[in-house]
């Protein structure tokens, strides 16, 4: 396994967040993280990053640990695309896409750092905005460019928060072919925390799904689909069918709320 | 089609091309600046001419120091020295603001909202009442204290920081908190005093620029360079911190609070030496990265040089027109650079609200 979560555990201040998690996954493999809000999706992720201080269990890729990697060494490994922030800077497009070059240089881009940041705009088809001011782009565009950034720092192994969760139908379609196609193409591996279990379903090859910070179900995403999972874990009644070969996750009981009308 | 259109080698092209355009932005600015030192060291009560500044620039280059007239000896030992040491302390000043802006991501913190002044007029104030320190009571004893004190209160909001994870909240917090401290401690000193004393005391805070000396602009030169040296090299690093949070900085292998440290350590040293000789110039490190911001955007590698340019250009002007407006009375740099920065400051604020909307 190219990817190796080994008996990871973390704690804010004492109250444990992730309880004994352990999964592995092949290059090129889309997982996803899934589960309850504060179930603990978005701590694990960073875990894996190494962007909290994991104290105990261990992140190893290609049968090596992360953790004892220097912080330089592992963001040539790691690419992040956080979640696009309300945060924006007064800065070319171009040049935050290049911070992602960041790992590898001194201080100044060579013109091959700028090759791989116009690759990246390329991938993302950024052009028209690349030399437009960060801030003034929506939040949809912003995201884009996040992760044009985190391909720019060439990973091996890549991490997104909610990528999908503040775009349109169109852009979010947009957002899992581009993910699947690049994890694929260039042997990444890619760990996902998202809310939304249709669109989890057709991007993710294997899925870990949290309640309470421990991994209640694991494993292929179209075996972890089943009612009784989604009921135990979300809380929610729920019916499943096969869409175009890939499960999809329908609301059990809206009857009732069709019989919430307004009073006239 | 698009494809042709914006083709890498097309991007390579426009990215040479709009990273031209700030470069030469940069290089006018500069001109301006050095142009505004020679043309403001002609304005004064003693009307200098061009021809005498560089008769005393010439006799001190090429004539092992001789000067031919008295408005020579004007404007070498008493107008350069003191232009030079605004530019100076403009740069620093406005530079220190702009890199606490970065580290801290909060646009309206300066040296001076965590507590840095305050603690050098404490400093100052101690010198001047009880003679404190060594050299107590004599101009240098002044400037040792203010600077001491300055860098004791710097100490003291890293300790404090450093026990909350450096997080630009509890850096902010506790220099708000030291700054009442130190007001307190400033006011204390202060209410025991001499009429005497307490006028002298006053006089320090407001900033002036009086009576500046070659050794002074020396000094200060030396603490400037490898201070401005340094936080230049964090540029990039202060684009990662100020543009997303800390996770982001991590996952880009930069740590938070080593460049929170070095940043912030280097804007002290560099705020300290300056106001130690000059008093309290307080807006400039407000003002001066804020409108470099406006006027060339956040990218900290082209904002820090830019606000370095307005900062010195805000107080080149400030002095002098502090220096004529009321002559032969000197109103002090800091009271002057306030009246002529804010409305620059709303102005531009204004202008920048509408073309949002």
């Amino acid at each position: 396994m190219y990817l190796q979560i080994k008996d990871l555990s973390f704690s804010y201040s004492g109250a444990a967040v992730l309880k004994h998690i352990s999964f592995s996954a092949e290059k090129g493999q889309v997982v996803g993280l899934l589960g309850p809000n504060g179930a603990g999706k978005t701590t694990l992720l960073k875990c894996v990053g190494c962007m909290l201080p994991v104290k105990q269990g261990d992140i190893c890729l290609d049968g090596k640990s992360l953790l004892s990697l220097s912080p330089r060494k592992r963001a040539r490994k790691i690419g992040y695309v956080p979640q696009s922030s309300g945060r924006g800077m007064a800065c070319r497009v171009v040049d935050i896409i290049m911070l992602g070059r960041i790992p590898y240089l001194r201080f100044r881009p060579s013109k091959q750092d700028r090759q791989i940041a116009f690759e990246a705009i390329e991938r993302l088809q950024l052009e028209a905005l690349a030399f437009r001011q960060f801030d003034g782009l929506s939040g949809g565009e912003r995201q884009r460019v996040l992760m044009a950034r985190a391909i720019a720092q060439q990973p091996e192994l890549l991490l997104l928060d909610e990528p999908t969760s503040n775009l349109d139908m169109k852009y979010q379609l947009e957002t899992i072919r581009l993910v699947r196609s690049y994890a694929a193409e260039k042997q990444v591996t890619a760990v996902v925390s998202i809310h939304d279990l249709n669109l989890a379903s057709i991007l993710c090859d294997q899925v870990v799904l949290f309640k309470d910070g421990a991994s209640f179900a694991q494993g292929d995403s179209q075996q972890v689909f089943t009612r009784e999972n989604i009921r135990r874990v979300y809380e929610v009644e729920v019916d499943i069918a096969e869409w175009q070969g890939r499960k999809q996750v329908f609301f059990a009981q809206l009857q009732e709320l069709s019989k919430i009308t307004p009073v006239t | 089609m698009k494809k042709l259109l914006f083709s890498q080698h097309s991007l390579e092209q426009e990215y040479r091309r709009s990273s031209r355009k700030a470069v030469l932005l940069l290089l006018f600015c500069s001109l301006l600046v050095l142009v505004c030192g020679l043309w403001f060291t002609a304005v004064g009560t003693a009307e200098a001419t061009p021809a005498d500044i560089f008769g005393a620039l010439r006799g001190v280059f090429f004539h092992g120091g001789r000067l031919e007239n008295a408005n020579q000896k004007i404007v070498l030992l008493l107008r350069l020295p003191r232009i030079c040491l605004a530019i100076l302390g403009g740069i620093g000043l406005s530079v220190s603001g702009a890199a606490l802006q970065g580290v801290t991501r909060n646009p309206l913190v300066s040296p001076f909202t965590i507590g840095i002044s305050s603690a050098a007029a404490f400093g100052a104030s101690l010198s001047i009442v009880y003679g404190a320190g060594p050299l107590g009571g004599t101009n240098t004893g002044i400037v040792i204290s203010a600077f001491t004190w300055s860098l004791l209160c710097a100490a003291g909001v890293y300790f404090i920081a450093s026990r909350a994870g450096m997080s630009p909240e509890s850096i902010i917090l506790t220099g708000i908190a030291t700054n009442y401290l130190f007001n307190a401690c400033d006011s204390v000193v202060k209410f025991f005093a001499s009429d005497y004393q307490l006028a002298a005391a006053v006089q320090w805070l407001f900033g002036s620029l009086n009576g500046a000396t070659w050794p002074q602009v020396l000094v200060v030169l030396l603490f400037s360079l490898p201070c401005l040296a340094g936080i230049y090299g964090f540029a990039q690093s202060l684009n990662i911190l100020s543009g997303g949070d800390d996770d982001v900085s991590r996952s880009l292998g930069i740590s938070p609070a080593f460049v929170r440290i070095c940043v912030g350590f280097l804007s002290v040293l560099l705020t300290a030496s300056i106001i130690s000789f000059t008093g309290v110039i307080g807006f400039v490190g407000l003002a001066g990265p804020h409108i470099a911001r406006l006027l060339i955007g956040s990218d900290h590698r082209f904002l820090l040089p830019f606000a370095a340019l307005t900062g010195a250009l805000l107080v080149l002007t400030g002095d002098t027109i502090g220096r004529i407006i009321l002559a032969p009375v000197n109103v002090p740099v800091g009271i002057v650079v306030s009246f002529l920065g804010v409305p620059i400051f709303i102005h531009l604020i204004l202008k920048e609200r509408r073309g949002v909307s």
